[in-house]
């Protein structure tokens, strides 16, 4: 190692320190006005053990060592797919023998609300930060539910769009949705499976904003290939056995543009102006959650700005917070002011429209 | 029990009714505790592929599930490619029994290498190993396609790994030809040489004398292979869910999973779908069953003969460089793929600019999950290999060689693990667990794991040690009676060491499969129970193959210790 290099890594360490010293003293403030109430729940929550939370599993280092750096407190995180969580999470709470406190999940949890199987969560926001509306979009925490209680969304990101390799596709080829209709691009177009989460509300927008003939056309005429996986995808675009992608998720297309695939470009079409999802960023506790403090801690803690941080940092997605800015986030997922989005993280229409494109895509697909 | 065992009832004489009654007593609470084991989520997979109601409300009767799949035409083509792919298995099986035939009747060279690679093939982890053949097999992308079309008559891709053949291929080198030897091999080890060199001295040739001698001998073997190998191909969904979906290809295990991850999921469609498969399970068990009853004794180690010995050829060097030329094609290509990803950038980038790096492995190492996992798994894979071993020797030698009045019920359902696809299973496990009381304490160990695996590997186990003991003769046992053994020193000094290889088999089967499995504890694995392959499956699901690859790697690096202490053992002891 020569002298440059030296002083290289030095100057790095120390501006790795300066960061992470800059994170505790940023975090170190995050409960101020908590108050005695607060300090309560964290004294009871200490006595409970670990709070036990299921989600995506790239989010269980940041969430177990942040949760702990700022509360003292340890979690238990179990990861996996969404499916098998809250497969495992909905048979715990209907059988009352409950290990899982708290799910980070979508939208789906909202049938959960009927039976009583879930936590009222509003009434359990107790730090002045989170409850303060002008630390939020649109003055307030976002909610899942019509009763603004039981499914809090961190963050809502645009998605919908394609993703096109721009080494196939000339800038401007495709602007609108009829230009994916074109001859040259028929058996070029890949999407994550209709049926799968992402993949459906990709599929849910084009369905909402060009109807279903328009869909049915992409499908069958231009002879789309559907993935199972949500890798998959990005990775048939960046090898260029497809020209665009339906359906993909940011972390996969922002991993494959940082290992250099930058070709691989996310294009909002010029008709229309995306849909609002909450990703895996809605937080549901079960109402009778083993470790009910522990579990108010976690949810304060994650709508609070270290929580949302690093809830953002992770899956390249922004916060719901006003004051949650992080780098990594690419622009093309944040919602721009005043614009009408498609929410699809609302009840009313999960409970409503979804349904009804769900058949029509069941009739498209096959039963 | 050795009274149980070896006194015909009819025999047994007025004073000794009290015997008799504990007897009786022996074989009600052993068939209580299978039914228990087997019984339990069978019914419950029924009951419940008829209840309508919600999630958590009391149970409603309705026919919405079965209506279902019966009307849904994607249920009835899936079923129709799960019959299509599963003609993988007598192709296998032809494959395999020509393989266990040259490792163990030839004197080849490298044999013990060459059998060693197979039984290390079963143990890859199935995803990232196929990622491999991906790489290698893609219509546009894939290594061997871009080499051929290099070629001066080539000018089309050749492979398709989305396609039937592709997905066959994938399942025959990675499982169905190396679980075939395993599973055959030991049986071949067992013939008596008596019965082939009889047939040689009564002037048939090798070919004669393989067809009419060896092959009807090893035919129970070979059916329990042929079952155990359609019911698995039935059941399998990894493969087929990333490489049939594409080509619009959905088996009867996609359609099981496709109906379980809907939001909500359809739970009575995907119970009814599995309740099918009962049925198909039904009729094979009872084929099965009837053809045992038919072919009677099949003793092939006597007291009187020797094992076979192999036997030079002057073709075996050609033979061996085929087999190890198969298996380095087979296996340690892929696997050579799956390792060169793990230090990739992105998987399978070969050609990046600077597409090397170390990361992916310091990440794995340094996760706070990683040791734990590996000790989960090491200590799961030895738990459910040693106890598994111990209970199916002890069932088996019960169904074939004891007068239990309840043993054909027992031999009946030791089958019924199979009826339920692993999924499934989880799924059952998971519901059974929160709503029994008393079961539900155990949630959160690793009891529902270990007892979750022991029920899905009990037919394969109980089947293949069933063949076994009956391939010996009882007069082995017999003779150790009459020297004044009781049961247990008979069992331990006589039956077991003439079983002995396939014993090995069993161990390595179950060990390699609850070191793989996924499908079954992934519902039920809590937090600190995570194994290897769960840690795998997370990096995968969260897009990332080059730390999956990495789990995969070390994972064939434990397989690869695991089945080399078993030859070494196997081969200290002569099996």
């Amino acid at each position: 190692m020569n002298a440059m290099q030296r002083t290289s890594a030095l100057l790095g360490a120390v501006a790795a320190l300066s960061l992470s010293l800059a994170g505790a003293a940023l975090a170190a403030g995050w409960d101020d006005g908590g108050g005695e109430a607060w300090q309560k729940v964290l004294e009871a929550a200490k006595k409970e053990g670990p709070v036990v939370v299921l989600g995506r599993p790239d989010l269980g280092k940041p969430f177990a060592e942040g949760f702990k750096r700022d509360t003292g407190l340890s979690m238990e995180y179990l990861g996996g797919q969404t499916r098998e969580l809250q497969s495992r999470f909905r048979r715990e709470v209907a059988s009352g023998n409950v290990l899982s406190d708290a799910i980070l999940g979508g939208e789906t949890a909202v049938d959960m609300i009927a039976p009583d199987y879930l936590m009222s969560l509003a009434d359990k926001i107790m730090l002045p930060g989170v409850k303060d509306g002008k630390n939020w979009i649109n003055g307030h925490m976002q909610w899942g539910d019509n009763k603004q209680t039981y499914l809090f969304i961190g963050g809502e990101y645009v998605h919908g769009w394609p993703v096109l390799n721009t080494n196939l596709i000339k800038p401007g080829e495709v602007r609108v949705w009829e230009d994916m209709l074109k001859p040259q691009f028929k058996g070029k177009i890949v999407a994550f499976d209709p049926r799968e989460g992402a993949g459906g509300a990709a599929a849910a927008y084009i369905i909402e904003t060009k109807g279903i003939e328009f869909y049915k056309k992409l499908y069958k005429d231009q002879e789309m290939v559907l993935a199972r996986d949500g890798r998959q995808v990005v990775e048939w675009l960046a090898r260029g056995s497809h020209s665009i992608a339906l359906g993909a998720v940011p972390p996969d297309v922002e991993y494959f543009r940082n290992a250099g695939m930058k070709q691989l470009v996310v294009t909002p079409m010029e008709d229309g102006p995306g849909t609002l999802l909450g990703g895996s960023a809605v937080l549901t506790i079960a109402k009778k959650a083993p470790h009910p403090n522990a579990a108010t801690v976690f949810l304060n803690w994650y709508a609070s700005k270290p929580g949302q941080e690093a809830f953002s940092a992770t899956w390249r997605t922004p916060s719901n917070r006003t004051d949650v800015v992080v780098a990594s986030v690419p622009d093309y997922v944040k919602p721009v002011a005043g614009k009408k989005y498609l929410e699809q993280y609302r009840e009313d229409w999960w409970m409503q429209r979804r349904t009804v494109i769900e058949k029509q895509l069941e009739e498209l697909l096959g039963k | 029990m050795s009274d149980i065992a070896e006194q015909p009832r009819a025999a047994l004489p007025a004073a000794r009714a009290p015997r008799m009654n504990s007897a009786w007593l022996a074989g009600l609470l052993l068939l209580i505790a299978i039914a228990i084991l087997t019984l339990a989520p069978v019914v419950y997979v029924v009951i419940e592929s008829f209840d309508v109601s919600p999630l958590g409300a009391p149970f409603k009767f309705g026919l919405d599930g079965w209506r279902d799949i019966v009307g849904s035409q994607r249920t009835w083509n899936s079923i129709i490619y799960s019959f299509i792919l599963s003609t993988r298995v007598p192709i296998a099986i032809f494959v395999a029994l020509g393989i266990s035939w040259l490792l163990i009747r030839i004197d080849i060279p490298g044999k013990r290498f060459i059998e060693l690679s197979l039984l290390f093939g079963f143990f890859l982890p199935g995803v990232p190993m196929m990622m491999g053949w991906v790489l290698l097999l893609d219509k546009n992308y894939g290594l061997l396609n871009v080499l051929a079309q290099k070629l001066p008559f080539i000018t089309e891709p050749v492979f398709s790994i989305y396609s039937i053949p592709g997905i066959m291929w994938v399942h025959l080198s990675l499982t169905t030809i190396p679980i075939m030897v395993i599973l055959l091999a030991p049986a071949f080890r067992q013939l008596d040489a008596a019965y082939e060199e009889a047939a040689e001295m009564s002037g048939a040739g090798q070919l004669t004398a393989f067809r009419r001698v060896t092959l009807p001998l090893l035919a129970p073997a070979i059916l329990t292979a042929f079952i155990a190998g359609l019911i698995r191909s039935l059941e399998t969904f990894e493969v087929e869910q990333l490489l049939g979906v594409p080509a619009n290809i959905y088996v009867y295990a996609t359609r099981i999973f496709e109906m379980i991850s809907r939001e909500p999921p359809l739970f009575a469609q995907a119970l009814a779908l599995s309740t099918l498969f009962l049925a198909i399970l039904f009729v094979l068990s009872g084929f099965y069953q009837l053809y045992l009853r038919r072919a009677g004794n099949r003793a092939t180690i006597t007291g009187k003969g020797g094992r076979l010995q192999s036997r030079k050829r002057a073709w075996a060097p050609l033979v061996s460089a085929l087999l190890i030329l198969y298996v380095a094609f087979s296996i340690f290509l892929p696997l050579a793929v799956l390792i060169a990803g793990s230090l990739n950038k992105l998987f399978g980038f070969f050609f990046l600019d600077d597409p090397w790096t170390v990361n992916h492995w310091v990440q794995v190492l340094g996760d706070d999950r990683f040791g734990r996992a590996v000790f989960n798994s090491i200590s799961l894979g030895m738990l459910v290999g040693v106890i598994g071993v111990l209970a199916f020797a002890l069932l088996s030698w019960v169904i074939v060689r004891s007068r239990l009045w309840s043993r054909d019920l027992i031999s009946f359902l030791v089958w019924l693990p199979w009826a339920i696809p692993g999924l499934v299973l989880g799924v059952t496990l998971l519901s059974l667990l929160l709503n029994v009381p008393g079961l539900n304490k155990l949630y959160g160990t690793l009891t529902p794991l270990i007892l979750a695996l022991l029920i899905k590997e009990l037919p394969i186990g109980v089947q293949m040690i069933r063949a076994a003991i009956a391939q010996t003769s009882h007069e082995l046992e017999e003779a150790g009676k009459m020297s004044g053994a009781h049961f247990w020193q008979i069992f331990r000094r006589v039956t077991l060491p003439l079983i002995a290889p396939t014993l090995v088999s069993v161990f390595l089967l179950v060990f390699a499969s609850t070191v793989r499995d996924i499908s079954t504890v992934v519902l039920i694995a809590a937090p600190g129970t995570r194994t290897l392959s769960l840690l795998m499956f997370d990096f995968a699901s969260s897009g990332r193959f080059e730390s999956a690859a990495v789990v995969g790697v070390i994972i064939a690096v434990i397989a690869l210790a695991v089945t080399a202490i078993a030859f070494r053992l196997g081969h200290r002891e002569g099996i």
